[in-house]
């Protein structure tokens, strides 16, 4: 990393000392400018800058940039043309000798659908060139109102990525898919890029973002290689031109209400069953123990943005305030950003330089685990009271497993974290010619998490173990560091239009972090800022560890694209890329993609169709890969642990800690998609259509191996095959567009059908399926089977048919017959449905009149099952020791309750459908105040704002919005975090 | 700026770039933390201990661990049942299936036997290579010390592969890479033979603190005993008189006697005990994973016995097993919890014999929890309490079955009432004796199928077998090792060497075909090895 460090400095000094001579220009001179997209300040590449009356002219760079060379003193008009914008002609362009004159320009889009520029990797691209499944979603488009991350403003607005909030708990991040389950093995969150710096999802405050681009297909993707295969999210963060500094405050206040609560029996009903003979206990207490545990928190968020500049300089800084509190007492989420950021030009606009530090500090609650805090509050006795009169919990026992006093868990539990994100990143963007503009882009991303947690004398652990308290630390490291170099070429001669990219990028990563723990305390008054009062050490309960890891990354890419007339367009993209995690010899793989597009609407013969406005047809492949997500894998590596008794000592031992694999390689995905982009009846009506396949390949898994001659069972290997077949609609309709009134609507969908194709190869032999997922103790029993030939997310148990007068279940063995339970066995269990949606859709509104505007959102999924945990466990009668849910004294298959032990059957795997009506946003932009004390305001905007507000659906658990990633999805947990629904309002306005 | 300076600038640039490319950073090497790997690690004869480490940490999860042999070895017997408890203890029917032996290649507990044994295969296999190639230089005695001690742990691993699973791969070379090749139980017996065969004159003779835990000498000539006593089940040849001179050599040594306390050998401080033989230690905070008295035990029991944990409550007495012994006889109380016990503010616990069935019982008090190992104030889910492998009562157990089974009754019922007389010397010390005829004699296990109401009776369906244990040969001898030994991982092997294993019925089980003397090969052992051919039956 040093000699690429040296160079770098070399490059950039020669950069500067070679742009020296630019200045001399004897006689003549020059006009420089920008031209940009308003009014979101984006670069416009391939925009025709010409001297009217002359010949003159020039293309902006893949900046945005232009210069206007040679030109003696005088006064010139200049026009800026671009399809899709609206042209523009300045007059009374003065040129004086041996200077340059700054001319930028804005161009507004002409159609909104497709003039938009579209961020692609390493570039932009306009959106009529674009030839790959990409979609982009810009600020005005985003769901209003309080966002987790950036994903939540865009769920429901690309089709084929589902986003889902299946948990309240506000340090929760979102849950993404992109186009279905694509590994077994491997991460299957997306590349996220901010501003072309790789980060998470909720790194940059929602408010500073611009615009967030999916990359969908392989062959859009292909050119970040590793990493892309679940996708590529590229954010791009707002920048400010040049102009009088300006202040803006964007801020709201929200309220959240618990969506549903499981209705179980409360304090009534326990005294009712009393008297029906029922064995319940009466403690003399009469408790809502949810209610005690929740409550309606508020959450609030302050964002301040400072930015201005001359016409070199500008500069944006921002600060963030966020404070989200959890439904459960003592849940929380704070959040500070700031973020500054520097845009320097010089060299007649031939060399910009860009710096950007962010800094963010979040701290939060860790305490207990809520989801457990819950599932107790449901089941525990109403009847029962939270604190003896002397103030100690009351911790009755029922004689059964796992059953805890849930506000002791919370309120004896005292953890925080903290979590402190810095990231630095610098660009240099050098033109020495037009048209041709190199790029140099170097980042760190630090994160540190400092941990704590102290449970106190009276935590039900410890007054059961009488343990005393304990009290642990920890912290974690994660460094990021990044080098890309780019080269970009563009060029138009003729009908031929060109595209070159080159570039070359380095990544390393280190991973860091040690933890203490401590118990037996002599006071509770310490929590975790003094492990060392702690006695466990000389017990041996005392706790400590500390690990290391690094790997690099490594990638040569370019891209090719070309077009003739703007109608035929030619992509093509490389990249050729190393990661450290492989086997010595497996390290390199390469990544083509390879991408077409036919713009119809260009055709003369289609000249006399009026109604079509544009129509694109596109065609892509594109390879991307799947690393694993630990390092060494391929080495043969010993760890010290379980030791072994010598001489009246332990002595720690010495083994192997994996079987190696040292032809670990890279597990491959190719994809290929067909889409369709169209644009009709004067552009009212707008879409796109896209069918896709994907392909994994090499397919990472922890594989059966036979032990000997391997060391241990599982062996991390490439063997596997998987197959995703989907199919994305995307339509925007403009049913009203007159002055005063406009309504868009939007619609999506997509389906997706996953098959596990094979899990076996020549070396490799193993089963054809295995179980996932578990329904947890007391049932103790597998919920899904991964099987070849399927898809992921098979729901696996008997399936229930009828119960019998004893109120013994009924279900059907492997041959159909209807056999009591008693009688099955684990060869009589079947498939009982599918936990991932078969489609997703949505449904957006936008409604603009006179100065207030309308968006209303909907959302939903269809063609899955969810496995209901709360019925599964709550809805048996005989399980008295724990409390239930009113629905355990109806009628089973209208016969009669049950009357048997908990069972994992079909009747409480439930249909999921469910459409919700997910985001209403009314909003009120103010007239700016023309004059008085007043008119510093502008732009200033009040909304209110409803979220998850009601959802149509025939499950009958909490909210059928339930975790759909992993192997094991739709299990609908009994220990969780409720979601909620929030109202909002928010104000934002501009100081000027 | 001319063109042609532009040109040679961006040439330049481009040029800068390349050459990074070319030369600069291609490194893609990993550098391990927190690791040791093959490259940098050079053991020496200091690091035998440590390298010695996994030879013998898989026995702990193989006897006292989740899906231990100390369970499911009585599981699947006569002795010992985990029904179906109020909240829980179905577990996908894993325990009625041992209990009515219907298990099939995936049941979860054979499979773990089957992949904990070969870790410990494994790893003898890699310490024998690594000091056989010189990667840990040892000399001498010290060399062939070592190397048979990791032969005998592998032929003492293999003995219990030869004892569940019958056909299995002999695997002994740690650079062989391709798929093992399965063997005869009888080439297993053989080569469990041999090889403690030549093992044993170089291991250890010392049995004192600095050997407590490790394969001795004796310990070996122990397993040697027990493998020569099912050598007729193994191999259709027995071997009686193979058992007397290995059993005969241990007493001679007279480094181990009888605990004068039964419990004596289960106690937290039994590495005192003189009776053990071979031991697997615990810790609480060591060596974990011991953890029968969480699954036996109540969890209310927590605040009786002052535990820092809450057991599961699952397994108890087969109520017919109960019902075998002698009422003076001091191991029924010494084995099985019955109460009443009582907290500190009063609350009774009570244990009824009775259970309903395998698959539904009224609470945890059905069936009297096996508490034979000690269970101490503090105790967390991990216990302290190490596991005698091998005991001196069971070398003289041998010893006296032996001479039983070679018409020697009298002497052996000589030694049987020397292991007895410890169990009645407080109640009715004239019980102790008894005289070979008894020994020759039946079961007193009233076997037969328990119905609901706790009566034995004719099983419903199925084949018929004959109720009681009258027409057990040396029945009465097989009641004396279930009396010495529940608990500790032996009835199955027992009940098998007596005939009764797959002919009898108990409680809920009906006999399901002979072939249930060997579990099946593990299917996961079978998809991922060609070689293996299923068990017969199976």
């Amino acid at each position: 990393m040093r000699r690429v460090a040296l160079l770098v400095t070399a490059l950039t000094l020669v950069v500067s000392a070679g742009a020296a001579p630019l200045r001399a220009q004897g006689g003549t001179g020059r006009i420089i400018g920008l031209v940009t997209t308003s009014p979101t300040n984006q670069p416009l590449a391939s925009a025709q800058v010409s001297i009217v009356g002359t010949t003159k002219g020039a293309l902006t760079g893949a900046n945005g940039r232009f210069v206007l060379a040679e030109l003696a003193p005088g006064s010139y008009q200049l026009r800026v043309a671009l399809l899709g914008y609206a042209p523009q002609t300045v007059s009374g362009v003065n040129v004086i000798a041996d200077s340059a004159t700054t001319v930028n320009f804005a161009l507004e889009a002409t159609t909104v659908e497709l003039a938009q520029v579209v961020v692609v990797g390493y570039g932009t691209k306009r959106r009529e060139e674009v030839t790959s499944a990409v979609t982009s979603v810009t600020s005005e488009d985003f769901n209003a109102g309080p966002a987790r991350d950036a994903a939540s403003l865009i769920a429901g607005k690309v089709p084929g990525l589902a986003v889902g909030t299946p948990s309240g708990d506000p340090t929760e991040p979102t849950e993404i898919m992109l186009r279905g389950v694509t590994t077994l093995e491997g991460s299957t969150t997306p590349l996220v890029l901010i501003d072309g710096v790789p980060g998470n999802l909720d790194a940059v405050p929602t408010p500073e973002i611009e615009s967030i681009t999916v990359l969908k297909d392989g062959s859009a993707a292909a050119i970040y290689g590793s990493r892309a295969s679940n996708g590529v999210i590229l954010i791009t963060t707002k920048r400010h031109g040049s102009g009088p500094p300006t202040l803006r405050y964007d801020g709201y206040v929200s309220q959240q209400t618990i969506y549903k609560r499981p209705d179980i029996l409360s304090a009534a009903d326990y005294h009712r069953l009393i008297g029906e003979g029922y064995d319940l206990d009466d403690q003399g207490y009469e408790t809502d123990w949810i209610g005690l545990l929740t409550r309606q928190p508020l959450s609030h968020r302050h964002n301040l943005t400072l930015a201005g500049g001359g016409a070199n300089t500008n500069y944006t800084t921002s600060f963030t305030y966020q404070n989200r509190q959890g439904t459960f007492i003592r849940s929380d989420n704070e959040v500070m950003t700031g973020q500054a950021r520097i845009r320097h030009t010089m060299l007649d606009g031939r060399l910009e330089a860009e710096a950007t530090l962010l800094s963010r500090s979040q701290t939060y609650f860790t305490g207990p685990d809520f989801n457990y805090a819950f599932q107790q509050a449901l089941i525990r006795n109403p009847l029962d009271g939270p604190r003896n009169p002397d103030g100690t919990w009351r911790q009755t026992s029922t004689g059964a497993l796992r059953y805890v006093n849930p506000l002791s868990l919370i309120e004896e539990d005292n953890g925080s974290a903290e979590n402190r994100l810095q990231r630095l990143h610098g660009k240099l963007t050098f033109s020495p010619i037009d048209r041709l503009q190199f790029s140099l882009l170097t980042g760190i991303e630090k994160d540190n998490v400092m941990r704590g947690d102290a449970t106190t004398f009276q935590h039900p652990n410890n007054t059961e173990d009488n343990s005393g308290g304990t009290a642990e630390r920890s912290a974690s490291s994660t460094r990021d560091r990044i080098l890309e170099m780019t080269g970009t070429y563009n060029d138009r001669i003729g009908d031929h239009g060109f595209t070159f990219l080159g570039g070359y990028s380095y990544q390393d990563f280190v991973d860091e972090g040690f933890s203490a723990g401590n118990s037996r305390y002599p006071t509770d008054l310490l929590g975790d800022d003094d492990l060392g009062a702690g006695t466990g050490l000389p017990d041996g309960i005392a706790t400590m560890s500390s690990r290391k890891s690094t790997y690099n990354i490594i990638g040569f890419f370019g891209r090719v694209n070309y077009d003739w007339k703007n109608r035929y367009l030619l992509m093509g993209s490389f990249r050729y890329e190393a990661n450290s995690r492989f086997g010595a010899g497996h390290k390199w793989g390469a990544f083509p993609g390879i991408s077409a597009g036919w713009r119809i609407g260009e055709e003369s013969f289609m000249r006399g169709v009026s109604w079509v406005n544009d129509l694109k047809l596109r065609v892509g492949y594109g390879v991307t890969g799947i690393a694993p997500d630990r390092s060494y894998l391929s080495l043969t590596g010993y760890a010290y642990g379980d030791p072994i008794y010598s001489n009246g000592a332990w002595v720690p031992g010495v083994s192997p800690i994996r079987n190696p694999n040292p032809n670990l390689r890279w597990e491959e995905k190719d994809e290929t998609n067909v889409g369709l982009d169209f644009s009709l009846f004067d552009f009212r009506l707008s879409g796109s259509i896209d069918a896709y396949r994907r392909e994994t390949k090499d397919m990472l898994y922890e594989y059966a191996v036979p032990v000997p001659p391997n060391l241990y069972g599982r062996q991390l290997a490439n063997v596997g095959r998987m197959r995703n077949d989907g199919l994305e609609l995307s339509l925007s309709y403009k049913v009203i567009d007159r002055p005063g009134l406009t309504w868009v609507t939007g619609a999506n969908w997509s389906t997706n059908s996953n098959e596990l194709v094979s899990l076996s190869n020549d070396v490799y032999q193993t089963a054809d399926f295995f179980y996932e997922g578990s329904t947890g103790a007391p049932i103790q029993q597998s919920t899904h089977r991964v099987m070849v030939g399927e898809p992921i997310g098979d729901f696996y148990g008997f399936e229930s048919v009828d119960i019998d007068d004893e109120g013994v279940w009924i279900v059907l063995n492997k041959d159909g017959e209807r056999v009591s339970i008693r009688d099955v066995t684990e060869a009589d269990r079947r498939v009982l449905g599918n936990g991932i949606p078969k489609h997703f859709f949505a449904w957006n509104n936008s409604v603009r009149f006179r100065k207030f505007d309308l968006g209303v959102n909907m959302r939903g999924a269809s063609g899955f099952q969810l496995l209901n945990f709360l019925r599964l466990y709550y809805e048996n009668p005989t399980q008295l020791d724990y409390n239930m849910l009113k629905s355990a004294f109806d009628p089973v298959y209208g016969k009669r309750t049950v009357d048997y032990d908990l069972a994992y059957v079909s009747y409480y795997v439930e249909d999921g459908d469910y459409i919700k009506l997910d985001n209403v946003t009314l909003g009120y932009t103010f007239s700016p105040p023309q004059n008085g004390l007043l008119g510093v305001f502008q732009n200033a905007r009040v909304y209110v704002s409803g979220r998850n507000l009601l959802t149509l659906t025939g499950y009958k658990g909490l909210d059928p919005e339930v975790s759909f990633s992993g192997l094991a999805p739709g299990n609908d947990n009994r220990a969780q975090y409720p979601t909620t629904r929030m109202f909002t309002l928010g104000l934002s306005f501009t100081l000027q | 700026m001319t063109h042609a300076t532009r040109k040679c600038l961006a040439g330049l640039a481009l040029g800068c770039m390349m050459l990074i490319a070319a030369e600069g950073c291609t490194d893609v090497t990993e550098t391990p933390y927190g690791e040791v790997t093959a490259a940098n690690y050079h053991p020496t004869a200091e690091d035998l201990t440590s390298l010695m480490a996994p030879v013998y940490t898989p026995q702990r999860q193989i006897w006292m661990g989740w899906y231990g042999m100390v369970d499911f070895q009585s599981e699947t017997a006569d002795d010992m049942i985990t029904p179906v408890r109020p909240l829980g203890w179905y577990d996908g029917g894993t325990y009625i299936r041992l209990h009515q032996h219907t298990w099939g290649p995936t049941q979860g507990q054979p499979s773990s036997l089957w992949s904990r044994v070969y870790s410990g295969i494994n790893a003898a296999n890699r310490v024998t290579y690594q000091i056989e190639s010189g990667v840990v230089p040892l000399e001498g005695e010290v060399q062939a010390g070592a190397i048979a001690e990791l032969r005998a742990m592998r032929a003492y691993y293999y003995s219990i592969l030869l004892d569940n699973f019958g056909n299995v791969p002999v695997v002994t070379d740690f650079t062989a890479t391709e798929l093992p090749e399965q063997s005869t139980r009888q080439q297993v017996y053989d080569f469990v033979v041999n090889e403690l065969t030549e093992s044993i004159p170089d291991l250890s003779p010392v049995a004192d603190n600095t050997t407590y835990g490790r394969m001795t000498k004796w310990a070996a000539l122990g397993v040697l005993a027990r493998v020569q006593l099912n050598a007729e089940v193994y191999t259709g040849t027995p071997h009686w008189d193979e058992v007397l001179p290995l059993t005969q050599q241990i007493i001679d040594s007279e480094l181990f006697s009888l605990d004068p306390d039964y419990l004596g050998p289960f106690r937290v401080d039994n590495e005192n005990s003189p009776e053990i033989i071979f031991a697997v230690p615990y810790d609480a905070v060591y060596a974990t994973g011991s953890n029968w008295h969480m699954k036996t035990l109540k969890p209310d029991l927590r605040y009786v016995f002052k535990l820092n944990g809450t057991p599961w409550g699952g397994t108890s007495a087969n109520p017919q097993f109960i019902d075998t012994y002698d009422a003076d006889d001091q191991r029924l109380h010494d084995t099985w919890l019955m109460g009443p016990y009582y907290d500190d503010v009063g609350h009774g616990y009570t244990f009824v014999q009775h259970v309903k069935s395998i698959e539904e019982s009224e609470c945890y008090c059905a069936g009297f929890p096996m508490a034979k190992y000690e269970i101490y104030a503090g105790e967390t889910g991990s216990s302290n309490v190490d596991f005698p492998a091998l005991r001196y009562a069971e070398v003289l157990m041998m010893k006296a079955e032996a001479l039983l089974r070679t018409g020697h009754a009298g002497d052996a019922a000589l030694i049987v009432s020397d292991v007895r007389e410890r169990d009645f010397d407080e109640t009715n010390p004239a019980k102790a004796t008894i005289t070979g005829a008894e020994l020759e004699g039946g079961s007193v296990y009233n076997y037969g199928w328990m119905d609901v109401d706790g009566v034995v009776k004719d099983q419903p369906g199925g084949n018929p077998t004959v109720n009681g244990g009258a027409d057990i040969q040396y029945g009465r001898f097989l009641d004396e090792l279930g009396w010495e030994f529940v608990g500790e991982a032996q009835r199955r092997q027992q009940l098998i060497r007596f005939g009764v294993f797959t002919t009898k019925s108990w409680f809920n089980h009906t006999p399901m075909g002979d072939f249930h003397s060997i579990f099946p090969i593990p299917q996961s052992a079978m998809n991922t090895n060609s070689n293996l051919d299923q068990n017969p039956g199976y």
